[in-house]
């Protein structure tokens, strides 16, 4: 059989990470023009419920690498386990997610291997002629390169997360799966995780942060960001604001957003009381969903908005509080169903937690 | 303890100016700086330095890259050290990471080795995980955070989208800094002067007992460099019979180009219903039972 497009994927509370699906949906994409399969390997504790997923976005075969000793990260806990699945697979690419995790071994088997491994990769693809091929960002993304390789030559790329975007999964596309369960002694890996926190909207770097709630200079004063930091936290939301508003000293000097302040790009930018002024609007181009509220209907960012509303904020956020509190007692009351958790882990509930797929519960590690 | 920190001098990206169709960087307005991840590194050994414990500096790079040695010692580094094949334009993290090994097993091992976790330049991130594979350490990468504990490191680790680990690390090790907030201290005027008149040593393969066959790494070509082409993004756009609104249903339907503009207006109780509805369509908040 034709040698297969391999991915290592990583796992975050228990679910696998979109970066992890990225890789596989590029990995399809490489195993088409090749003919041939994409093969998931998936390190981890009590994992394998995960298999279906990775099959509904491409996998064609799943090994679960499976060990207690796995439950959290270790590079050289990694080394140990992935190394013989993978040294196995005869891979031609090898897919991995450009993470803290894997920038700490994959390059190690890179070395050892005398495989050449790409990273910061936004796109990976077989040439009409036949040779790898890969893009990278380099210069702080100022620059792209095009890296190519003699044809056949095994290839190990680290792909960027949050370029290629996660796709409609396909349920019910089946995959072979393999579990294996390596010999593997915790007491040799040097390095460990003893467990993993979820951000605090409240000190979370704007840049980092899956949500902002931006005020501007329509908020009136720090009541009205007052105002809006409730609605940040109903939301689990990190609190920004324009320039202007940082200037007045209602918003800490460095929680303003623009050219001179921070570039952000959350999958969630409400704004309210702000214009859209060019150096704000240029900080959040990389935004994926915006909602801007402002009375004023010209304003530039009700039209740059997925969702404008012409409204007074100090009308309309009381009332989207209150409604959202109420919708978020009424989750409590009767908790959404949601997928059995994976990870041997406690969690302590947070009462803002609720009401978001991937909740802000603390989750730690077993002793 | 003895402390390490590999340090890169890289083209500050505000004065990156790329030609759009050639994607040639036009040298002449290209200003040098220390890697900030690197520098973030120097701080944080230098902080962590007790008594009796040194910090040195070590970069790969022709003698235009001394001013990067020279700014650490301002800042307080012990020793310098520059490594460099004179054979070479440019190296590769392979290379790079390989002769950094060496010097470092010459020199004396170090009980930390401390690197930033990406540079600025071609940016591998791969550096860090080579050294730890020729020293044979454990490596341990995106530390925002550090302590020492019991001959451990015990370490803040960034995750994606501002999740955190903590973790431990025995010693030696090799520790890939992300520090964001974190600056190089300034200088002394006098510390200044004084490292401007320090001799850097200089280290070239024979000194280091290499031979070039030692660093012939399997050969990958970049073929082009261009100014950056966003390629387009797989979005997952949500089935807009789940909607409860109807009008939620238009947005959605005007959703399926890749950025809709739908602008409302009506009593703050009607738009704070459609904002959660738009939320719950875009999965922001659960959908109603
Ligand atoms: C060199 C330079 C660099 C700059 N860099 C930045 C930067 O990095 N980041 C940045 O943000 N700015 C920056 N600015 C400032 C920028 O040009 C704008 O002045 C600023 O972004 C405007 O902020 P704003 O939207 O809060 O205020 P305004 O432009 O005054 O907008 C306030 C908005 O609130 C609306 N409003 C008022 N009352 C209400 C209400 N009750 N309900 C709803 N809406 C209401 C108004 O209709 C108006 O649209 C820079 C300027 C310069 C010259």
């Amino acid at each position: 059989m034709a040698a297969p497009v391999v991915v290592v994927a990583e796992t975050i509370y228990g679910g696998l990470t979109p970066a992890s699906l990225e890789c596989v949906e590029e990995a399809r994409d490489v195993a088409e023009s090749l003919a041939t399969a994409v093969h998931v390997i998936l390190p981890g504790h009590q994992t394998a419920a995960l298999a279906d997923e990775l099959a509904a976005h491409g996998a064609d075969r799943v090994t679960v690498i499976e060990h207690q000793a796995l439950a959290q990260f270790s590079a050289d806990g990694w080394l140990a386990a992935v190394a013989p699945v993978l040294k196995e697979t005869r891979a031609v690419f090898t897919l991995a997610p450009d993470s803290g995790y894997g920038r700490s071994w994959l390059p190690r088997l890179s070395a050892r291997w005398r495989i050449p491994l790409a990273s910061a990769c936004i796109r990976v693809k077989v040439t009409d002629e036949g040779y790898p091929e890969v893009f990278r960002v380099s210069h702080d993304g100022k620059l792209h390169e095009r890296q190519i390789w003699a044809r056949g030559t095994a290839v190990m790329v680290m792909l960027w997360p949050g370029v290629r975007g996660v796709g409609p999964a396909l349920p019910g596309r089946p995959a072979s799966v393999t579990v294996v369960e390596p010999e593997l002694d915790p007491a040799t890996f040097r390095d460990r995780t003893l467990r993993t926190v979820p951000p605090d909207p409240h000190d979370v770097d704007l840049t980092e942060a899956e949500r902002i709630v931006s005020g501007g200079l329509g908020v009136g004063g720090p009541e009205g960001m007052a105002l809006l930091q409730q609605l940040a936290d109903e939301l689990e939301a990190a609190l920004g604001g324009t320039r202007v508003v940082a200037d007045r000293g209602w918003l800490a000097a460095d929680r303003f957003i623009g050219t001179t302040g921070k570039i952000v790009a959350p999958k969630l930018y409400l704004a309210l009381g702000v214009s859209g002024a060019g150096q704000h609007v240029a900080g959040i181009t990389g935004s994926e969903t915006v909602i801007a509220v402002n009375t004023d209907r010209t304003a530039p960012l009700l039209k740059l908005a997925d969702l404008g509303v012409v409204g007074d904020l100090h009308a309309v956020v009381p009332v989207l509080i209150r409604k959202l509190r109420t919708l978020r007692q009424a989750a409590q009351a009767a908790p959404a169903v949601r997928p059995a958790l994976l990870d041997p882990v406690i969690r302590t509930p947070v009462a803002a937690a609720a009401g978001r797929p991937r909740d802000a519960s603390a989750r730690e590690a077993l002793p | 303890m003895r402390l390490a920190v590999c340090l890169s001098l890289v083209p500050d990206p505000a004065t990156i100016d790329v030609d759009p169709l050639t994607g040639e960087i036009d040298a002449d307005r290209t200003l040098y700086i220390m890697d900030p991840a690197d520098a973030a590194a120097l701080e944080l050994a230098l902080r962590l330095r007790g008594e009796g414990d040194t910090v040195i500096a070590l970069t790969v790079g022709p003698a235009a890259a001394e001013p990067v040695l020279r700014e650490a010692l301002a800042a307080g580094a012990d020793g310098a050290l520059r490594l460099w094949d004179e054979s070479r334009s440019a190296t590769k993290p392979a290379v790079t990471s390989l002769l950094l090994a060496t010097a470092l097993r010459n020199e004396g091992l170090p009980d930390l080795v401390f690197c930033g976790w990406r540079s600025l330049a071609r940016g591998s991130g791969k550096i860090p995980a080579l050294l730890g594979e020729y020293l044979d350490w454990p490596v341990v990468t995106d530390i925002a955070r550090l302590e020492i504990q019991a001959a451990r490191v015990h370490f803040h680790r960034r995750l994606a989208r501002g999740d955190r680990s903590e973790g431990e690390v025995t010693m030696p090790a090799v520790l890939a800094i992300a520090a964001d907030g974190v600056r190089l201290r300034y200088a002394s005027l006098p510390q200044l002067m004084q490292a401007c008149r320090t001799a850097i040593p200089m280290r070239d393969l024979p000194d280091l007992g290499l031979s070039p066959l030692d660093l012939s790494f399997p050969a990958s070509t970049v073929h082009a460099v261009t100014p950056p082409r966003p390629r387009p993004r797989t979005i997952f756009i949500p089935d807009s019979s789940l909607s409860p609104h109807e009008r939620i249903g238009q947005i959605l339907s005007a959703g399926a180009a890749p950025k809709s503009n739908t602008v409302l207006e009506g009593s703050p109780d009607e738009v704070a219903d459609a904002i959660i509805a738009f939320l719950q369509a875009r999965g922001f908040l659960e959908q109603p039972a």
